[in-house]
């Protein structure tokens, strides 16, 4: 078996103010999984997301992006494996034009301009906001910004992509076209989300984490039509959904 | 509180493309600046260098045909000052004329910066500034304070709405009381979204960068030059004759 993208191996995580936020997680993802993580509001869900690229350090345990221990000094490189779209497109977008936004990650790599300029392209292509490359981020709709914050992830050419609540505050067609440009990137994708109906059109596996440990892992399908366990971490799905009815 | 619109009247303005607009940001960085420093040490009473001064950004106005009632819009930012300076004539001796002098220099300093920030694009104005050798964190938390504003602007509105909403329509002073209550709620909502964004920062590796990656190169014109030259000669002259 080839490296895994990622191993999460015995996390355990408080909160300076005490709270416990993860307690012993371990999760392992294989290169191009698709893995929607589930969970009640304070489950630990965006604590997790912070510790995949080093933002917080696991208090016991380890972190490992292919084969890569998360730790100071690997953070550079950790910090390009590892794509962190954050729920707020507006914390993330913070320079003056789209294109410097975008071009914001490649330049802390490092890369010659000319390589910053190809990648900033290349990202905005694939998000389709090219033709916004020289707006500043206040004039774009909320879907546009929430495209054009992926981008500025993208453009560090991760492998592994975390979205912390992907589909929040979209319109449908926003929320729609959103989840084809995730469907189409060829990458390790770990969607945090409480849009089930979401998580079930986009990933193949889902694991429910609730008080900070894993308490649900595999096909999500399986997942999803177990309903007490569902009901047993707050999850529901939403009135007059079935599975059956997306089926793809 | 016409706040938000004010911002887009000015990014409008100066997204325009005229002579002026098209000038290099430095040449227009250091020309108005430096007129405003100029005007700022002319002595008092100089009326004709003062006259002068307000020529020439009249005349760039008009050649970059900024709406005049935009222009007067701008300019009372410089209100709560001259109302301070009213005061002069009734504290110094010859106060009327030193009064009058601080107020057409305060207007003239405002004006130039009128003139130079609706004539150009705010990052074409980060840009010059940063290839004039700014400080880069300078730069990085103007460029911040901009891109922010917007954001705080419309959650300003958001909150003005819900207050709104609940039957808040204060007319009197001591019904001022939720309005400080707003102001501290946005205090807190900003400085937690301060953290995020400085999150989202590290999450892409920030080291210390630039606000101005992939801007075209600044390439400095003949008309450029020019327009330099005849800003600073003319206030030069002016400014020499005037003592």
């Amino acid at each position: 078996m080839t490296t895994p993208a990622l191993v999460c191996d015995e996390l355990f995580f408080a909160y300076p103010d005490g709270q416990r936020a993860l307690r012993g997680l371990s999760l392992v993802v294989q290169r191009g999984e698709r893995v929607a993580v589930l969970g009640p509001n304070g489950a630990g869900k965006s604590t997790l997301a912070l510790h995949l690229n080093g933002i917080l350090e696991p208090q016991h345990g380890s972190v490992t992006v292919s084969g890569l221990r998360v730790a100071e000094k690997n953070l550079r490189e950790i910090r390009r494996r590892v794509g962190v779209v954050f729920q707020d497109p507006d914390d993330m977008l913070f320079m003056p034009t789209v294109q410097q936004d975008v071009a914001f990650g490649p330049v802390n790599l490092g890369l010659p301009e000319a390589e910053v300029a190809e990648r900033v392209v290349r990202a905005l292509d694939m998000v389709g906001m090219r033709a916004y490359a020289n707006r500043p981020p206040h004039h774009l709709s909320f879907g546009q910004r929430k495209r054009v914050a992926a981008a500025a992830v993208l453009s560090m050419d991760p492998e592994i992509l975390v979205l912390d609540e992907p589909s929040s505050n979209l319109d449908p067609r926003s929320r729609r076209e959103f989840g084809e440009i995730l469907r189409g990137l060829d990458l390790t994708m770990l969607l945090i989300t409480h849009d089930i109906p979401y998580a079930f059109q986009l990933c193949d596996r889902a694991v429910i984490l609730d008080q900070g440990t894993l308490c649900a892992d595999g096909d999500i399908r399986d997942v999803l039509a177990d309903q007490a366990l569902l009901r047993a971490h707050a999850l529901e799905l939403p009135a007059g959904f079935t599975l059956a009815a997306l089926d793809r | 509180m016409s706040g938000g619109h004010g911002h887009v009247g000015i990014e409008a303005v100066a997204a325009g493309d005229t002579l002026v607009h098209r000038l290099d940001p430095r040449v227009k960085i250091i020309g108005l600046v430096g007129l405003t420093i100029v005007a700022v040490t002319t002595p008092v009473g100089a009326w004709a260098a003062f006259a002068c001064y307000g020529l020439v950004l009249g005349a760039l106005s008009v050649v970059a045909r900024l709406p005049g009632a935009y222009v007067l819009r701008r300019l009372m930012i410089a209100i709560p000052f001259l109302l301070a300076v009213a005061l002069l004539p009734f504290v110094v001796p010859d106060g009327v004329r030193l009064a009058l002098t601080l107020a057409v220099k305060a207007t003239i300093g405002v004006l130039a910066m009128v003139v130079l920030s609706s004539t150009t694009p705010f990052p074409q104005l980060l840009h010059g500034f940063e290839r004039l050798k700014a400080p880069g964190m300078l730069v990085m938390i103007v460029a911040f304070m901009w891109r922010y504003l917007y954001v705080i602007g419309e959650e300003v509105a958001r909150m003005r709405v819900a207050r709104q909403a609940r039957g808040y329509q204060p007319r009197w002073i001591w019904q001022a009381n939720a309005l400080g209550q707003t102001i501290a709620a946005l205090f807190i909502r900003s400085l937690e979204r301060g953290e995020r964004v400085y999150l989202a920062m590290v999450s892409r590796g920030y080291r210390g960068g630039t606000a101005t990656a992939l801007m075209p190169p600044l390439v400095l014109r003949p008309v450029d030059v020019a327009f330099a030259a005849a800003l600073v000669g003319i206030v030069i002259v002016a400014r020499t004759v005037a003592v």
